[in-house]
């Protein structure tokens, strides 16, 4: 019997993958299409640096390309993608000799007089309760900058955790850590955030 | 039951059996349910910030340009001497259904071959033009990021940025070619040629060579030697002509924002080709330039204007060294900084 036909775009990643490998060629491309959202997302809130990111992105597929023979094809393919993204970051940042975190001096916004401020100082000075001065562009903003102001351990499990979606045992797999600590490394960012926001969040109107 | 659990039900990051556990336990336990509002009310301004960072509109192209290089360049290397292209595609699995063979010499020809069968679900003629173009882009930023480390490092060296003269056989802008020559920092990766515009690369001469060359000679040079981009003119300050130097730069002018500053570009559109135009640089068909900024990033913008800055002309419409250090003024090689 022939195998069903399914168009590409409906085949789980693993599928993609094996197709891949049997010799559909544009089976690489659907993955590339498929991740290029979330993916890059992922990388632009961690290295705070749409440029460096970018160029991770397409490092990370690249190193997919190569690496496809150690893949185990009975893993989930999103884990071990974002293990080798996560590991190109992680290298791009030591390249550039910097902390991520640097990247809040680096980010610059214009204030409502037309002058310079660093992100550093929108957390500062926006807090506790943003929700009476901001705008929806800056509320956005306040809370990238005080992501970004979490140490760069505690910063990675809440992006992949919130942003990404990915379970405690992936998290765990991408890190390669236990899920004991994967859990007290996002505690302890959730904590820290609320430092960060004071008891008065709870006041906020979330859009969520 | 500890706080992580309670985080990993309301963000759903339990596996089902935990999961089970602990819906569970919430539901005898109104001190669990109070504890698990807590923590909604903790995560709750995350959401302000949701939704992913849109992409760059070529990055898959892009990606997928730089996986078939990476093929063509693999199997280039494993070809024996003498023979061109890729004979089967891909490398696992068995041969595809067609060969690049006939009419696919050329390597940028092969590179966006290859990209498109690894997307060939999209593929339409438009594509084949984009993809070319893209791949053209991409090189030159390349060539541009290039061109960044040379800078630093001539910065590092004199504390300045190379650039043209105010007068004398050194008052042009494509003069920064020569400096960077004579400082030893041209290295064979970089070229002021364009790869979207294709010509035979230019002679550079060293400074040294400028200061004894015949009126014809240095003419052709000015010309010439600084290729296919346009390159920073430099600021008038106190009626001198100034280069850019992050050293003097950073205690004199805490309002500009030095790493945002356009140091060089596509050259632009000369005068018998602006009235054809839009402004932009004939080197990617005027659908916009490269520009490569101070701070070492490479953008590609479709227009000419970056904010309120015009990147080819000074704040008086001229194309003259710029006013005050973030009126970047990226002339064509032959323009001198006071015309």
């Amino acid at each position: 019997m022939f195998e069903e036909f399914k168009p590409l775009d409906r085949c789980q990643d693993e599928e993609l993958i094996r197709l891949f490998r049997e010799g559909v060629t544009e089976a690489f491309g659907v993955l590339v299409r498929r991740y290029h959202r979330e993916l890059f997302g992922y990388l632009e809130r961690y290295l705070g640096d749409r440029a460096a990111a970018e160029d991770v992105f397409q490092n990370t597929f690249l190193q997919v390309y190569q690496k496809l023979d150690q893949y185990q094809a009975e893993r989930p393919f999103r884990p071990w993608l974002y293990t080798v993204a996560t590991h190109q970051a992680i290298d791009a940042m030591r390249r550039a000799g910097r902390r991520p975190s640097v990247s809040l001096d680096v980010w610059r916004e214009q204030g409502p007089n037309g002058q310079w401020v660093s992100l550093t100082s929108m957390v500062q000075s926006a807090a506790p309760d943003p929700s009476d001065s901001l705008d929806e562009a800056e509320r956005r903003q306040w809370v990238r900058a005080s992501v970004a102001a979490l140490p760069e351990k505690l910063r990675m499990t809440l992006i992949l955790a919130y942003y990404q979606g990915l379970r405690y045992q992936e998290i765990a797999e991408v890190l390669g850590i236990p899920v004991g600590t994967v859990k007290s490394r996002l505690h302890a960012a959730l904590v820290r955030l609320q430092r960060m926001w004071s008891n008065r969040v709870g006041d906020m109107g979330g859009s969520r | 039951m500890h706080e992580a659990d309670l985080i990993g039900y309301l963000l759903n990051l339990l596996d089902e059996e935990e999961k089970h556990r602990v819906a569970s336990s919430l539901a005898q336990s109104e001190q669990l349910q109070a504890r698990l509002q807590h923590w909604q009310t903790v995560v709750q301004p995350l959401g302000w910030d949701r939704e992913h960072p849109s992409p760059p509109q070529d990055l898959l192209i892009a990606t997928l340009l730089r996986v078939a290089r990476y093929r063509v360049e693999q199997e280039q290397a494993s070809s024996p001497a003498g023979t061109e292209g890729p004979a089967a595609l891909p490398d696992r699995g068995p041969a595809p259904t067609f060969s690049l063979r006939a009419g696919l010499r050329r390597r940028i020809d092969l590179v966006i071959a290859v990209a498109i069968v690894l997307l060939v679900t999209l593929l339409i003629p438009p594509l084949v033009l984009e993809a070319r173009q893209q791949y053209h882009e991409l090189l030159c930023r390349n060539n541009l990021r290039q061109f960044h480390s040379a800078l630093v490092q001539y910065e590092s060296r004199y504390k300045e940025r190379p650039g043209p003269e105010r007068e004398g056989p050194l008052a042009w802008a494509g003069v920064y070619a020569c400096q960077l020559r004579e400082a030893g920092l041209l290295s064979a990766d970089v070229t002021v040629v364009c790869p979207a515009r294709p010509m035979p690369a230019p002679d550079i001469p060293s400074c040294k060579q400028l200061g004894t060359a015949s009126a014809d000679q240095l003419a052709k040079w000015r010309r010439e030697a600084g290729g296919c981009y346009g390159y920073y003119l430099g600021y008038m300050e106190n009626n001198e002509l100034r280069r850019l130097s992050r050293r003097v730069l950073e205690k004199c002018c805490d309002s500009v924002n030095l790493g945002e500053i356009p140091v060089m570009a596509d050259r632009p559109p000369r005068r018998s080709e602006l009235p054809l135009g839009n402004g932009n640089s004939p080197n990617h068909n005027q659908r916009g330039q490269n520009v490569l900024f101070y701070g070492g990033h490479v953008r590609f913008v479709t227009s000419c204007r970056i904010g309120t800055d015009h990147i080819y002309l000074n704040r008086d419409g001229r194309c003259a060294a710029g006013l005050s250090p973030d009126d970047a003024v990226l002339a064509p090689s032959e323009m001198p900084p006071l015309p």
